[in-house]
């Protein structure tokens, strides 16, 4: 079982790609992602990877454009907003993790993108 | 200021004569038993809340009180969380536990918006302050207050021990919102004063609470009267002019925010700055990391608000209900202990130790849902500049005296007396 709040490791993290068949980091967080998933996840490592937020998730913490300010922004609001169309480069998908990773609301989903 | 006026003294008078609210038995003193009758104003939670929450969580997560009137403090992550988003059950009408609630047709504003504010009137008197407290409107700020926070430094002189506290965390954000409220800098103590009258003296007698609170009710009227005659680009100005809904705010709502954003602003970022202070006096091989490599301090602040998060909310029960397995009663007090869902080693790994490089960190230092803390880029703007500042200037530093350090009771945990020696 895979619980990614208890991997404080960076190398680990990185290792750890929630992005494809439709796992989103809660799943993974409540430990629902099993071995074998684990082990899909690594074989497409280098597929593009599309981050969401979900705006009625989201209250404005910060911490994706705050870890990560390549891939999300700050609306006028302090909410939190994707830049362009949300598919991340393979050289910025362990930062789009770390912030799905530290959303204390849960609010930012990572999912495969063609 | 003619009588009749929006804000005028008469119509202030009139609206505190209003809905009394009720009020119980003030019960202080040893606790018997914590899972039956615990308190946040005891001596012991304030030295060390963490063991009783932590005990608490095996035992008794979802722990009794009839002090206060009645309450429950939940020491789970689940059930913490679980509070904090259903805004349908519980109220947020008011939000400091202690022996006076606010009557019932306060809701949905309450007395101090949008903190105390239930849905849907809460997100329209979030809305009016949000721009700015964005991250982007407060960097704008930082320049003022490291300078601030270099002041400070100067005036601590060259003696060998200081108080971390009191000479310099305590100032810091008393001087920024004063700024952003457009009040004189110099009041900085006498905001400290009432804040802390608010937040520690929950078990004062009720008289005496209104007679200091209204103390700080007038001193914000005079700022409003103030900012009235001689309008400024500042936060006072802007509840002044504001608008919901098609109508200019009601002076209650003006002068109750201005309430929030000073009792809010100013404890919470203090006691922030001063247990992160606590933290590195005591843990050397934490605080020469930091020095060698700053570029992990974001990081480890995360960590410092994790495990001493200091703000603990509350909540009212909206109608009797069966929660969780245990049976609610209208009006009963929930104490939300965010430090003690930041504890909880079912969410966290190594939940009670202090890992400044923690990659993942979803704590709730600044709550969850819908009231998620209005100011919370302030203050980690505040802290990180807090602690940038005294690393920079202050070098290696140890406890002076570790028996000497005091802790605030209450709802807003941090060290109050703070002595440090310097290196």
């Amino acid at each position: 079982m895979v619980r990614l709040t208890r991997i404080p490791n960076p190398q680990r993290l990185a290792s750890i790609s929630s992005a494809e068949e439709g796992m989103t980091i809660r799943h993974l967080q409540k430990g629902h992602a099993g071995g074998r998933a684990q082990m899909a996840f690594r074989q497409k490592r280098n597929f593009l990877v599309k981050v969401q937020i979900s705006t009625n998730l989201c209250q404005g913490h910060g911490r994706c454009y705050d870890l990560a300010p390549a891939i999300f922004y700050e609306d006028e609001e302090g909410y939190g907003q994707v830049l362009g169309d949300g598919v991340v480069s393979p050289e910025r998908q362990d930062d789009a993790r770390r912030a799905a990773l530290n959303c204390p609301e849960h609010a930012i989903t990572l999912t495969g993108g063609a | 200021m003619p009588a009749g006026s929006r804000f005028s003294q008469d119509q202030w008078e009139r609206r505190n004569g209003e809905s009394p609210g009720t009020c119980s038995e003030i019960v202080t003193g040893p606790v018997s038993d914590w899972a039956t009758d615990f308190s946040h104003m005891e001596p012991e939670w304030s030295a060390d809340p963490y063991s009783i929450q932590d005990d608490l969580r095996q035992r008794c997560p979802i722990a009794h009180t009839d002090r206060f009137g009645g309450g429950w403090l939940p020491t789970r992550y689940d059930d913490v969380a679980a509070i904090a988003y259903d805004t349908e059950h519980f109220t947020s009408r008011s939000i400091i536990m202690g022996n006076y609630r606010p009557p019932r047709e306060l809701a949905p504003m309450g007395g101090s918006p949008p903190i105390t504010s239930d849905p849907p009137f809460h997100r329209d008197a979030r809305r009016l302050l949000l721009p700015a407290f964005t991250k982007t409107a407060v960097d704008k700020l930082e320049p003022a207050t490291r300078m601030f926070c270099h002041s400070l430094v100067d005036d601590l002189g060259r003696k060998d021990v200081v108080d971390a506290a009191r000479d310099y965390a305590q100032h810091i954000p008393a001087r920024v919102i004063a700024d952003m409220l457009g009040f004189p800098p110099e009041d900085g103590p006498k905001f400290r004063e009432y804040v802390a009258s608010r937040l520690e003296g929950v078990n004062l007698p009720q008289a005496e609470r209104i007679t200091r609170m209204s103390a700080l009710f007038y001193y914000l009227l005079g700022q409003v009267h103030d900012h009235l005659e001689n309008p400024r680009d500042d936060l006072t100005t802007l509840l002044i002019n504001a608008e919901l809904h098609g109508r200019r705010l009601t002076p209650s709502h003006v002068v109750g925010t201005m309430m929030l954003l000073l009792i809010a602003g100013v404890d919470t970022t203090a006691s922030a700055i001063g247990a992160s202070l606590w933290h590195l006096a005591g843990h050397p091989q934490d605080r020469r990391r930091l020095v060698a490599e700053p570029q992990l301090l974001p990081t480890a602040l995360e960590e410092f608000l994790r495990v001493y998060a200091p703000v603990t909310m509350a909540r009212l029960v909206k109608d009797d209900m069966h929660w969780r397995g245990v049976d609610m009663k209208a009006d009963d007090w929930i104490l939300l202990a965010y430090p003690a869902a930041n504890r909880d080693p079912e969410q966290f790994d190594r939940a009670d130790q202090v890992i400044v490089d923690r990659q993942v960190n979803q704590h709730a230092a600044f709550g969850l849902g819908i009231h998620r803390c209005l100011g919370s880029h302030l203050a980690r703007m505040e802290l990180r500049v807090a602690i940038e500042v005294w690393l920079e200037r202050i070098g290696d530093f140890s406890y002076a005296d570790e028996a000497a350090v005091t802790w605030s009771a209450g709802q807003v945990r941090g060290p109050r007396t703070l002595p440090l020696r310097r290196s």
